[in-house]
């Protein structure tokens, strides 16, 4: 909760009908908002989308007049609700499900941008440590969000090869799992 | 690695995907419950997985982008003394797949585009896929003009809202920067493009699916290209080559030399191949960072040299940077920023170099350097400047 203060600042000045607030707001919360959109969504357009409505809705309303405390639970847990929602629910999969937002809640931490920052560096660098192959076909599918079958077009590979090598990235990152999460608290 | 785990891979992916069926539903729900150890590997995939998709999730965040379209829905709009932030600083550089700078120097080319447009050659004009012409009036930087299919213009930028792809053909827009002028494009898939002055750009106003994206330009551009594997960017320069953007992060630049095409690279890889051949990887021509790749027009060949990248990216900053620069290049350059008429009958001084640097000069205290460094001559009569 290192940004309380400028929270509180923002959230008096808003009161104030200062505009500039709603900027700062803005630019304190957008990004990190995005990303914890993500977790639940896992789509980026639909987790900027969401992102953008509130922040919409949050002054066209004067939501902020409702709020007596710092801002950004507010603004997390709306995050939260609209991006469940839009989480289609698979009937299969309901009970995975439960057990996957224990799972993702786990790390329920404040997000700001200096842990994030932190964080994407180490874990580029882990990323480096791949095998090449490994890590094309690792940064295929999950940065840039593609099928087997494309990769596998591609890379002019079968899509057997690129279930191997995918799952072998995944295993060595997971290996890498705990040094990340240690480095991210010592730092 | 067993076989059962690279399974179980596919079914984690599959759960993600929102594409797991019943039947392996049961079998990864079955696997979960036979052990302990099977629900820790799940979470722990899980949360590579969802690390791993927050941090490329965050190169690609456009915030200056988000904030337009934010405050272009307010129903009271913030006051206007909050400033967007320029889209083309220098710390952004780094934040994107691919950029490049691709230039024509046919300058003469050029005059003639300008100059018989049917707009006003002092207005950036957009051309409609029905032919209409909008007149982009740069002058009121704050007014946001909203166009067809979701773009909004503010002061020298248009940005165009994110789509996603389309399956069939689509609208063109068409883009002309009178000389004088620089403009700023966000095409629909966030990739952003600064024209220079006396420069032209074409686009569809939304790309289509599983095919290159296309664009074709006439001028000098740069451009930030937004990484999308699955989709190659491929920039048709003059209708002569093709520059086609590879790889993951890498910058590019192109230079103007008279009757060369010059593309430079930043960082990175990009692939260039006449318009006429097919892209074939073996046959094109590969450029690495810190280097320029020549096209000459008349021979139809490419040439690659080192440069200084500083040199051609100096315009994106309102300079100007001669080194070794023949004086006929340095006069158009000057005519482009300035929308002025140089003339100059000295053909001595047409080839001689000079090395020079201006930044935010006006045309009179840039033309009273020249003089005084190089003793050149002038006369100003509106908008033309006569050497002696």
């Amino acid at each position: 909760m290192l940004e309380t203060s400028k929270d509180l600042e923002i959230l008096q000045n808003l009161k104030k009908g200062d505009e500039k607030a709603y900027k700062e707001l803005f630019d304190l919360y957008y990004i990190p908002l995005c990303i914890y959109s993500l977790k639940y969504c896992d789509c980026y357009d639909v987790a900027e989308d969401i992102v953008q409505d509130l922040f919409i809705k949050f002054w066209n309303e004067k939501l902020y007049l409702k709020i007596d405390n710092t801002i950004s639970p507010y603004l997390f847990k709306a995050v939260k609700n609209n991006s469940l929602q839009f989480q289609k629910s698979n009937p299969h999969t309901d009970e995975i499900n439960d057990y996957v937002y224990k799972v993702i809640e786990g790390d329920e931490e404040e997000i700001d941008m200096e842990s994030l920052e932190t964080e994407k560096e180490k874990l580029y660098q882990e990323i480096e440590k791949l095998p090449e192959k490994s890590r094309e076909i690792f940064k295929a599918i999950v940065l840039d969000n593609l099928k087997y079958k494309e990769v596998a077009n591609q890379f002019d590979i079968s899509v057997n090869t690129v279930k191997t090598q995918y799952s072998r990235a995944l295993s060595k990152l997971r290996e890498s799992l705990d040094i990340i999460v240690l480095l991210l608290i010592v730092s | 690695m067993s076989f059962k785990e690279i399974d179980i891979f596919s079914l984690v992916k599959s759960y993600i995907d929102k594409s797991l069926d019943k039947d392996q539903y049961v079998i990864l729900k079955t696997w979960l419950e036979e052990d302990k150890e099977h629900q820790k590997i799940f979470s722990d995939y899980l949360q590579v997985y969802k690390k791993y998709r927050q941090i490329s999730f965050l190169e690609k965040i456009e915030k200056e982008s988000a904030w337009l379209k934010i405050t272009s829905k307010l129903n009271q709009p913030v006051s206007k003394s909050i400033k967007v932030k320029q889209l083309f600083s220098r710390v952004s550089i780094y934040k994107y797949a691919a950029i490049f700078i691709g230039i024509m120097a046919g300058g003469a080319f050029f005059y003639n585009l300008t100059q018989k447009t049917v707009v006003s050659p002092t207005e950036v004009a957009l051309r409609l896929t029905n032919g209409t012409i909008k007149t982009l009036k740069t002058s009121e930087p704050k007014t946001i003009l909203k166009i067809e299919c979701n773009a909004v213009q503010l002061g020298s930028q248009l940005t165009y809202e994110k789509t996603s792809f389309d399956e069939v053909a689509v609208e063109y827009h068409k883009i002309t920067v009178p000389y004088g002028k620089v403009f700023d494009i966000v095409l629909s898939d966030g990739t952003q493009v600064k024209l220079n002055s006396g420069s032209s750009l074409k686009y569809p106003t939304q790309f289509v699916a599983h095919k290159n994206r296309e664009v074709l330009l006439e001028g000098e551009a740069y451009f930030e290209v937004y990484k999308d594997q699955a989709h190659p960017f491929v920039v048709n320069a003059n209708k002569d080559i093709n520059i086609r953007v590879l790889g993951t992060k890498f910058n590019i630049s192109a230079y103007p030399e008279d009757k060369n095409i010059s593309t430079v690279l930043l960082e990175g890889s990009v692939s260039l191949y006449p318009e006429k051949n097919k892209y074939n990887i073996k046959n094109s021509t590969l450029l690495s960072p810190g280097h320029m790749a020549i096209w000459d027009v008349e021979y139809r060949n490419f040439s690659v040299q080192k440069t200084d990248i500083e040199q051609h990216t100096a315009w994106l900053d309102g300079k100007l940077i001669f080194k070794d620069t023949p004086f006929k290049t340095i006069r158009k350059k000057l005519e482009r920023k300035y929308n002025v008429q140089i003339v100059n009958d000295n053909l001595l001084l047409e080839e001689n170099t000079f090395n020079a640097v201006f930044d935010s000069e006006t045309i009179e205290e840039t033309m009273e350097i020249l003089s005084r460094s190089f003793g050149i001559h002038y006369r100003i009569k509106e908008n033309t400047i006569t050497l002696e």
